[in-house]
């Protein structure tokens, strides 16, 4: 039987806005539902003072603290050796079963559960290495993890910069390393940022790898070897043991709202160096 | 001076097993416009590019024979310091995603230098010299691919300029330009030949008759002749060089 074009075209049509809606809602009702219940709950002292009886009571600062402490000393610490391992990987070598084998791993990597980065942070960081829990070996874990990322997206991003630019560079007798550092790590900035945002995401939203190796201590992180916790995990701990709904509603706010600022950040950041780059 | 600021001798150059440069023995004159034309594929860039060695970059490129650049024998001269002496412009106009002042610097950081006095001064002094100090000097911050193609192309010759070549090679610069962009470009190809020796190649025969003081005339990997461009132009000696010229075939 033939259906009239016109109909299944206006049938595609009306179904294809009727999936963009449910996505939407799905993401309205998510986020509302988190606000409805946590917002309550989200004033100065909530995000300034400590947790008292395990969190029934108080607010959370230790816990913005280490998630900030977590993303940003694993970010450190992945973007040099991914940035590292992407140049190495476009720039210096030629397709060959060693960068295959790279490129392999990289992907396996990142398809890796993260609760098995926290089991392996675990035997190797905590216990192998006598680090304990501590916000070392966190680092270390979620360090390992991100990386598949920052490599991947790096890696597209200094594939991207039209070869044309590396030869003017030679031809005005920049070496090669002068032609990496001038002319592609700047034109490939914007995709390498966008790797690193989605990492911070990624870190920022993590329990299972960061529960077993930087543990789940209420106190304020003052140096590496201390345990700490997330405002994922403070979250995931006040829900799963039945602590308290309403200060875990509040967590997922500020944890909500921050990665809220951080993606704001990013795109400014991105859409200067897209300005300034291309 | 040297009469000849670039000089072959035998050379012949293999991709792979293709052989694109057959036995060429070829000069450029200093202080003057040498053009190479040709129909595609006949080795004019391939020959240009042996000057810079950018054929370097290419994979399983062979070279046979002696390249001279004054009376230095290429092959032993180091490839940061040839790159300087011997500057290259491309077809496209292909400044880099920064500011024009971004590009006018680049070639002058790369060589150490720091001062943002001096930098600026021979920044100024190059765009004068391609004519464009008057339109750019309060638009030294604009990102340089918001320019016009010829504008481009300009700037292009202009930070070339700035790292001080001996020698300009130019690869079809007017490719991608209109006539009248085009005219401007020859004109100051003229002003550049006072102080710089100038090999182009191009596909546009009339050019090469009105900017050039030699010409050499390649088909299929040879040089087939080589002379005054008036010469060339009015009695070749090669019945090859007469039908391309008189466009029976290319």
């Amino acid at each position: 039987m033939r259906i009239n074009p016109r109909i299944t075209n206006r049938l595609v049509r009306w179904g294809l806005v009727a999936q963009a809606y449910c996505t939407v809602t799905v993401l309205v009702l998510i986020i509302g539902i988190i606000f409805f219940k946590g917002f309550p709950q989200v004033n100065f002292a909530f995000i300034f003072s400590f947790p008292q009886d395990m969190g029934r009571h108080g607010g959370i600062f230790p816990a913005i603290v280490g998630t900030i402490q977590l993303a940003l000393l694993s970010i450190l610490l992945a973007t040099p050796l991914g940035v590292g391992t992407a140049i190495f990987l476009t720039e210096y070598t030629r397709e060959s079963t060693f960068t295959k084998l790279i490129r392999f791993g990289v992907e396996s990597l990142a398809g890796i559960p993260s609760i098995l980065y926290g089991l392996f942070g675990f035997i190797f960081f905590v216990i192998k290495l006598k680090m304990g829990w501590s916000l070392l070996a966190g680092v270390l874990t979620l360090t390992i993890m991100i990386l598949p990322t920052i490599i991947r997206t790096s890696e597209e991003a200094v594939r991207a910069v039209p070869r044309q630019l590396r030869i003017v560079s030679y031809s005005l007798s920049a070496s090669k390393w002068e032609t990496i550092k001038k002319v592609v790590l700047p034109a490939a900035m914007p995709g390498i940022l966008t790797g690193i945002m989605l990492s911070i995401g990624r870190a920022v939203g993590e329990t299972a790898a960061i529960i077993f190796t930087m543990g789940s201590s209420l106190r304020l992180p003052l140096s590496l070897m201390e345990s700490g916790r997330t405002m994922a995990v403070h979250f995931y701990i006040l829900a799963r043991e039945g602590i308290s709904m309403e200060k875990a509603y509040g967590t997922a706010v500020v944890l909500v709202l921050s990665i809220l600022f951080v993606n704001i950040i990013a795109y400014y950041i991105m859409n200067k160096a897209i300005a300034r780059y291309s | 001076m040297d009469r000849f600021a670039l000089r072959t001798e035998k050379l012949n150059l293999y991709y792979g097993n293709l052989h694109a440069l057959k036995d060429v023995d070829f000069h450029v004159y200093s202080r003057a416009i040498t053009a190479l034309i040709g129909p595609s594929g006949c080795g004019k860039s391939t020959l240009l590019r042996c000057f810079n060695r950018m054929n370097d970059l290419q994979e399983d490129v062979r070279i046979e024979g002696d390249i001279y650049v004054h009376h230095e024998r290429l092959q032993n001269m180091d490839i940061i310091n040839l790159r300087k002496k011997v500057g290259m412009v491309f077809q496209r106009p292909n400044p880099f995603p920064f500011t024009v002042y971004e590009n006018m610097v680049y070639g002058l950081k790369v060589h150490g230098m720091a001062n943002r006095r001096t930098m600026r001064e021979i920044v100024d002094r190059c765009l004068h010299s391609v004519g464009l100090l008057e339109e750019l000097k309060d638009k030294l911050h604009t990102p340089a691919l918001e320019l016009s193609e010829e504008m481009k192309q300009r700037l292009c010759i202009a930070r070339l300029l700035t790292v001080e070549p001996e020698i300009i090679l130019l690869d079809e610069p007017c490719s991608a330009l209109d006539p009248i962009a085009t005219m401007r470009i020859e004109e100051l190809m003229i002003e550049l030949k006072e102080r710089y020796t100038i090999l182009i190649v191009t596909h546009n025969m009339q050019q090469a008759a009105r900017v050039s003081d030699y010409t050499g005339f390649m088909l299929l990997g040879v040089l087939v002749e080589f002379g005054d461009t008036s010469q060339i132009f009015t009695s070749p000696r090669d019945e090859r060089t007469e039908g391309y010229i008189t466009g029976r075939y290319g």
